[in-house]
């Protein structure tokens, strides 16, 4: 085991991998960072108060950024707090501290905004089963202000690209998981947002499935979206990933690409690297907590 | 609310997938469609034939007793009198002249003859001295001044039987109009003038127009079909819709989009709305058709034309109640958690929806006084005064912009429950694992309503007629017996559930002080109350006479009625209840929700308020010193002081006067002796919000530190 | 079949029942609580109104009224809630005025027909009244009141004056004696309402636990776990039919002892103080065991019916649309026993489901023929064993297991049968 860092230093990989331009951002202030960056955060929080375990920080003074063109990956364990932070970034919960902004809109000042710019794809995020994949297209193109004029034909654009063509209008509840999932993206992009979320995609589907949607996604980030991507899976995040944030219990521990990352740990396989990290974590807290246990038990 | 877009978008969204729906069409809608007339045609038919068995039943009479000739005589006109009633009719119940009664001979015992079905009734003579040696045996039973010494004719029946019964109604009828007919010929054979019915005769003119009589009916009952139809309508979109989407995941991908919450609520509520007001309009129409083939009959009470331009000020009156309700109904699907769940609350949520809309139903109930400011209750009583004919229109306008700002108040909440983290996600802890203490704040309010329906089946069977036995168990035991199973079963600490805890010596000062004081200020309470619900003047003149028996020494009657209850209720509502629900609420709400659920517990209606209010002050004191013995103390000496008030004959001070003021000086003071010397109830309140937002989250954390650290301490 | 492992599977099935909002709420909840509610609220209302009632102000107007008749007026207006009101304007405009609802009454005072002239002093009365409003009701009834006394006044003067005896006037009492003791009242009270509510409470107690058992299943994605257990499915189908069964008999049972310890306060009013008098809520303590029996066969059936249907469902939604026609199927048909002229003749007894609810009835009143009984059971058991072998045969079809039939009982049958009905 590598021994405790006296203060977890998450800033450095972020600082080695930082664009003149991210430096100057964040120097220059809120909204010239915003300006140039897609997705930003700074010190985002979430803390729960849960009836058994007291105070939970599910997300902990998480800083991320996103360019366009690029796939950041979060890669951290089930419960590390990957869906909090997205869904906070999504809008759907409010971040307890920090501030998150997207395209320039922060997450709790304008919300709309926020959405608008963004699509979000889960495995939780399911289709109306009783209308047809086109009416759906047309719903969230719709819902997502796409510029009503250019509806039908950006449906008719989706059909196309995502192959939708044969089953475009049979019930949603009719269709195989495969279908279902290709008309999901389409969804996701119906009002060609210049962010992208995909929290854990892949988690329900098969190899091929699996293998396609990468394939999807790879082809938005070549487009020009900024897009965020958690995983469990090292594969998955070392394939696709431009960077890759490692999270664990709601705090970020290294940020950086594959390169960076290796250099930094002087390990080579992501797992080896997401385990040193992690590793060095779960010492660090366990020492803290037998340091500080009156603290701990006020907290609940 | 702005019909943007997106609004459109979504509420077409529901009603397509409704309309997709076959099965659900089918059952919701297509069946009680078709249901209803045959419904309706069924119970016609039963009470038809009802009827029918009624008017053409023959009671069989017979006559005995030492006065027997007299029953004779008087059966003998009374068959005569139902004879030529029934030639004199139209004969439309097919009597043609036969009587109803016949004249039977007894055989064997009175008892007997009933009991074997041999006659239906007989109409035992009796002397004045039988019938006082009976009434002797029965308090029950009583004999009016004007008939001292005189002969008796009685009706012996079986009620359990139809014809028994029914006949013994007829008869006691036609009793008293041939003895009215026996007096008449007494006087008039004395010298009166002219028959004792044309003595100052008295006619009777209703002076408002037929349609008016029947449009007061059907507006008295009109919300409240409508409203019904409504929530059964708009429930099947409701129910679905937003907990319906939580389970199919549907919500994640809506709330991810850029549709404001606003924009959801409002497509949503739209199709609620439209749906619940389409499937009314097709009922009415519905029955308005089989109404017009005569299918069914109207009972002509209800026989009315609505003109169009009524019809449509009902429908514009109308319009924000439907709003409201499926605005509630949408905020109940936000709140549950899945279809089912949401189909749970449903029946709940009817009734309460439909309680406003009895409010036309009690007599005088004036729109223009504070009924205004009901929602629902004001737009009921406007549509009968509509139906009348005669509201005033600032009236209805006011009520019509309350139950419109209602329903957008209901709305907002439904958004902000779209934005209430838990309820989105539907990430509770659960507390099934957690357990114990957890498991028990989730449970109690079940367990309570249990413990209610039982406190009540217990208490009406109990089988002793001595108040001090039925005081015993009922306080005694049933009410220790509950909140030691509840510690039992959720393995809770005594100390922490019934709070015991030593309070600061100053409190007592304060108990002192409190006790005479909030007994005055629960009378008052009363009295205010009075107001609102108001006591049957019947039930108000018996209030301070059936209490307690004299024959009981007055130890017994402290024991039993003060120190007993002060101590066992004590620990059931300030012990488990408030131990129970502490989280759920902040202090003065927690005070006033355990004192009303104290007050239900005294299940007079009357009875209510004042308990309810010594519940809050009970609550409240037990809140300030984290203790539950200063509420025992104070249970006590309140019943106990009440006793001796009682006992001495002090007749408590009528409506407010000097003593309202007073008691709450005294008050004031009590609970500002107890505030000094406050040592508060722990845990009291809901854990600090999720959704508190400042950039700093130390800073965040020690503010709502701060805050639990107030909220505990207010009150 | 092995018993003990269906046993194993019904404790199963039944802890986890125990432990499932919905079905502890409809099935025990419910039914215990709803008779205490229901009373409470009626009472609460009852002296609400009354107290509402009470209250109301009457304002009467009092035209042309003789001095000598004067008592009248004194009587209405030393009424702490009656107001004479004094009038200028005329009868018309004071009809008007109680149409127009700002008067509650009008009484005028008319000079007698011709007949009714040689009584000194005699007069007719007019009482104008509102029917479309309450507060003039109550005013008709307040004056009609004052009026009847004022005249029962006067006869009485007229009569002594006449010689006649208070005696001779009174003539005779009129009472009346109730043979029926508060068993006998509780039974017949309890016999109109049992045989409906019994009905309702089994097949509501059973819904949620037949959903439960199949679209549940289903829906927690359970139902696969159980099918690839060792247990013969047969044994599965068994021990969730029991489970639905229990809850259905259990639900009608508590409601009915509920209702039956609801009693003496539902004929306190009726019985007054003789209510003390009633035990055990008037059911017979020899007809408890015939209840049970004919509840429990009540519970087979229902829980066989809905079973039959509930097994397409793969949603909650589903299933409750599934059973929906089933249950009214059950309920609508009880309107009519609730006439209590239908009586459990032999050939009532043959009819499934209503032989049992007469059957209740009857026994609670203690009057129950042998043979009726003897029928019923039969009749009951036949169909029950009709209703489970259906069941057995429709839960043996491996698409019906798997949950890839789609669409309910009726496509299933189709399919099965059809001719030309579409391929599984």
């Amino acid at each position: 085991m590598i021994p405790p860092a006296p203060t977890p230093d998450h800033d450095r990989p972020r600082g080695a991998a930082g664009s003149a331009g991210e430096r100057a951002g964040s120097g220059a202030g809120d909204a010239g960072a915003a300006g140039t960056l897609p997705v930003r955060t700074e010190a985002l929080t979430k803390i729960y108060h849960d009836d058994g375990r007291g105070e939970v920080r599910a997300v902990d003074r998480v800083d991320l950024t996103c360019r366009r063109g690029e796939i950041l990956g979060l890669l951290g364990a089930n419960g590390a707090g990957k869906t909090t932070a997205l869904r906070m970034l999504s809008t759907v919960l409010q971040p307890t501290g920090g501030r998150a902004w997207v395209m320039g809109h922060e997450v709790r000042e304008e919300p709309e905004r926020v959405r608008e710019r963004l699509g979000f794809y889960s495995a939780s995020t399911a289709l109306y089963p009783k209308i047809t994949p086109r009416e759906t297209l047309r719903f969230f193109a719709r819902v997502n202000r796409y510029p009503a004029e250019r509806v039908e034909a950006r449906v008719e654009e989706l059909i196309d690209r995502f192959g939708i063509g044969d089953f475009a209008d049979s019930r949603v509840e009719k269709l195989s998981s495969g279908m279902k999932q290709k008309v999901s993206i389409a969804r996701t992009v119906a009002h060609d947002p210049p962010v992208l979320i995909f929290d854990e995609p892949t988690v329900a589907l098969d190899v091929l499935n699996a293998i396609e949607l990468r394939g999807i996604i790879g082809g938005l980030r070549d487009e020009g979206k900024a897009i965020l991507f958690s995983t469990h899976i090292m594969s998955e995040a070392e394939q696709l990933c431009d960077r890759i944030a490692i999270i664990h219990q709601g705090k970020i521990l290294a940020t950086g690409t594959l390169d960076e990352l290796r250099e930094a740990t002087g390990l080579h396989y992501l797992e080896e690297i997401f385990v040193h990290y992690a590793g060095v974590r779960d010492t660090d807290e366990a020492t803290l907590e037998q340091m500080q246990p009156a603290e701990e038990a006020e907290g609940g | 609310m702005r019909f943007t877009a997106a609004v459109r978008a979504i509420c077409a969204l529901e009603l397509r997938s409704l309309l997709r729906d076959p099965r659900t069409v089918l059952i919701s809608i297509v069946l009680p469609v078709l249901l209803l007339p045959v419904l309706l045609v069924a119970i016609n038919f039963v009470e038809d034939r009802r009827v029918e068995r009624e008017e053409t039943r023959i009671y069989r009479v017979a006559p005995a007793g030492t006065e027997g000739a007299l029953a004779r005589e008087v059966l003998d006109r009374v068959v005569e009198r139902s004879a030529t009633a029934r030639s004199d009719g139209e004969g439309a119940a097919g009597g043609g002249g036969e009587s109803r009664f016949r004249l039977m001979e007894l055989e064997g015992s009175v008892e007997e003859a009933i009991e074997a079905e041999r006659v239906d009734v007989v109409l035992e003579g009796l002397t004045s001295e039988e019938w006082e040696a009976w009434i002797a045996e029965d308090t029950a039973r009583t004999r009016p001044d004007e008939f001292e010494g005189v002969r008796v004719l009685r009706v012996v029946y079986r009620a359990n039987r139809t014809a028994s019964r029914e006949g013994a109604q007829a008869l006691r009828a036609e009793l008293f109009e041939v003895r009215d007919e026996r007096r008449d010929a007494i006087v008039r054979g004395a010298g009166f003038p002219v028959p004792l019915e044309r003595v100052a005769p008295l006619d009777t003119a209703n002076v408002a127009p037929a349609e008016v009589v029947s449009g007061a009916r059907l507006g008295r009952i009109l919300t409240v079909l409508l409203l019904a139809l409504v929530v059964l309508g708009g429930s099947i979109v409701a129910t679905d819709t937003l907990a319906g989407e939580k389970e199919r995941g549907t919500l994640n991908t809506l709330l991810t989009s850029a549709a404001s919450r606003t924009e959801i609520v409002s497509g949503k509520l739209l199709a609620v709305m439209a749906v619940g007001l389409a499937i009314a309009l097709v009922q009415v129409l519905n029955l308005w058709i089989y109404l017009g083939l005569g299918v069914i009959e109207a009972a002509e009470a209800y026989a009315i034309a609505v003109s169009p331009a009524l019809a449509l000020t009902l429908f514009v009156l109308y319009l924000p109640m439907v709003a409201l309700t499926a605005g509630v109904l949408l905020l109940t699907s936000a709140y549950a958690g899945s279809y089912k769940e949401a189909q749970l609350y449903l029946t709940p949520v009817l009734l309460g929806l439909l309680v406003p809309t009895l409010v036309p139903i009690l007599p005088d109930v004036s729109l223009e006084s504070a009924i205004v400011l009901v929602p629902i209750a004001n737009l009921s009583v406007a549509a009968r005064d509509l139906m009348i004919g005669d509201v005033s229109f600032a009236w209805l306008a006011a009520a019509w912009l309350v139950t419109t700002l209602a329903a957008l108040w209901v709305s907002r909440r439904t958004v902000h429950a779209l934005e209430d983290e838990e309820l989105v996600t539907g990430e509770a802890p659960s507390a099934a694992v957690v357990g114990g203490d957890a498991l028990f704040r989730r449970r109690i309010v079940r367990w309570f309503v249990v413990f209610w329906a039982v406190k009540i089946l217990i208490d009406f069977n109990l089988p002793f007629e001595d108040i001090r036995a039925v005081a015993l168990v009922s306080v005694g035991i049933v009410f220790l017996a509950f909140p030691l199973l509840v510690v039992r079963r959720f393995g809770l600490d005594p100390v922490e559930a019934f709070a015991l805890r030593r309070p600061r010596p100053g409190v007592w000062l304060g108990v002192a002080i409190g006790v005479p004081a909030g007994l005055i200020v629960a009378q008052s309470v009363f009295h205010l109350m009075n107001f609102v619900i108001p006591v049957p003047t019947e039930l108000l003149e018996s209030f301070g006479e059936s209490l307690l028996p004299e024959d009981i020494p007055l130890w017994q009657l402290v024991v039993l009625l003060s120190v007993l209850p002060g101590i066992t209720e004590e620990l059931t509502f300030r012990g488990v209840l408030l131990h129970g629900l502490r989280r759920r609420f902040g202090p003065v709400a927690l005070a006033l929700v355990v004192g009303l659920i104290f007050g239900f517990f005294h299940f007079q209606i009357f009875r209510i308020p004042s308990t309810a209010a010594i519940g809050v002050m009970l609550t409240a004191v037990t809140l300030m010193t984290g203790s539950i013995f200063p509420a025992i103390v104070w249970h006590t000496l309140n019943n106990a002081l009440a006793i001796w008030l009682g006992g001495i004959g002090f007749e408590p001070p009528g409506e407010f006067g000097l003593w309202a003021p007073l008691g709450a000086a005294g008050l004031a003071l009590a609970f500002w002796i107890i505030w000094m010397n406050r040592t508060p109830y722990p845990d009291v309140g809901p854990p600090p919000g999720n959704t508190g937002w400042d950039p700093d989250p130390d800073q965040s954390e020690r503010a709502s530190r701060a805050s639990v650290l107030k909220s505990t301490q207010m009150e | 079949m092995d018993l003990r492992q269906i046993g194993t599977l019904y404790a199963h099935e039944m802890r986890s029942a125990l432990r499932e909002r919905n079905i502890v709420i409809f099935s025990i909840i419910v039914p215990i609580v709803m008779y205490p509610a229901m009373l409470w609220a009626l009472f609460a209302g009852m002296s609400f109104v009354q107290g509402q009632a009470d209250r109301l102000d009457s304002r009467v107007v009092l035209i042309g009224l003789p001095a000598e008749h004067q008592p009248i007026a004194d009587s209405l207006a030393s009424h702490d809630r009656v107001e004479v009101v004094t009038w200028d304007d005329g009868p018309a405009a004071a009809r008007d005025a109680v149409a127009r609802g700002r008067l509650d009454a009008l009484l005028e005072a008319r000079p007698p027909d011709a007949d009714d002239a040689p009584l000194a002093g005699n007069l007719r009365f007019e009482l104008s009244f509102n029917e479309a409003r309450d507060r003039s009701a109550t005013a008709r009834s307040r004056v009609e009141q004052a009026v009847g006394a004022h005249r029962d006044a006067w006869v009485e003067r007229e009569r002594r004056a006449l010689g006649v005896g208070d005696t001779l006037w009174a003539d005779f009492a009129i009472a009346r004696r109730d043979l029926t003791t508060p068993d006998d009242s509780a039974r017949f009270i309890l016999g109109l309402i049992v045989p409906f509510l019994m009905l309702i409470t089994v097949a509501i107690a059973a819904f949620y636990p037949a959903i439960d058992a199949t679209a549940g299943e289903r829906e927690r994605s359970t139902w696969e776990t159980l099918m690839t257990v060792a247990a013969p499915r047969s044994s599965v189908a068994a021990a969730k039919y029991l489970y639905v069964a229990t809850f259905g008999a259990a639900g009608g049972l508590l409601n009915l002892a509920a209702l039956a310890l609801s009693m003496r306060w539902i004929l306190e009013p009726l019985a007054g103080s003789a209510a003390g008098e009633l035990a055990g809520g008037g059911i017979p303590l020899a007809s408890i065991p015939i209840i049970g029996l004919g509840t429990a066969l009540l519970g087979l059936f229902v829980a066989a019916g809905m079973l039959v249907f509930a097994v397409f469902a793969r949603t909650f939604k589903e299933g409750q649309s599934m059973i929906t026609p089933f249950y009214l199927l059950i309920i609508l048909p009880a309107i009519f026993l609730q006439s209590p002229d239908i009586e459990l003749t032999p050939l009532m007894a043959a009819i499934p489901v209503a032989n049992v609810a007469l059957l209740i009835r009857e026994a609670i009143a203690g009057t129950a023929p042998p043979l009726a009984i003897a029928i019923t059971l039969v009749s009951m058991t036949f169909f029950v064993a009709l209703a489970v072998t259906f069941a057995q045969w429709v839960m043996r079809r491996e698409e019906v297991l798997l949950g890839s039939a789609g669409g309910g009982l009726g496509g299933f049958l189709r399919r099965q049968f059809g001719s030309n009905g579409r391929k599984a």
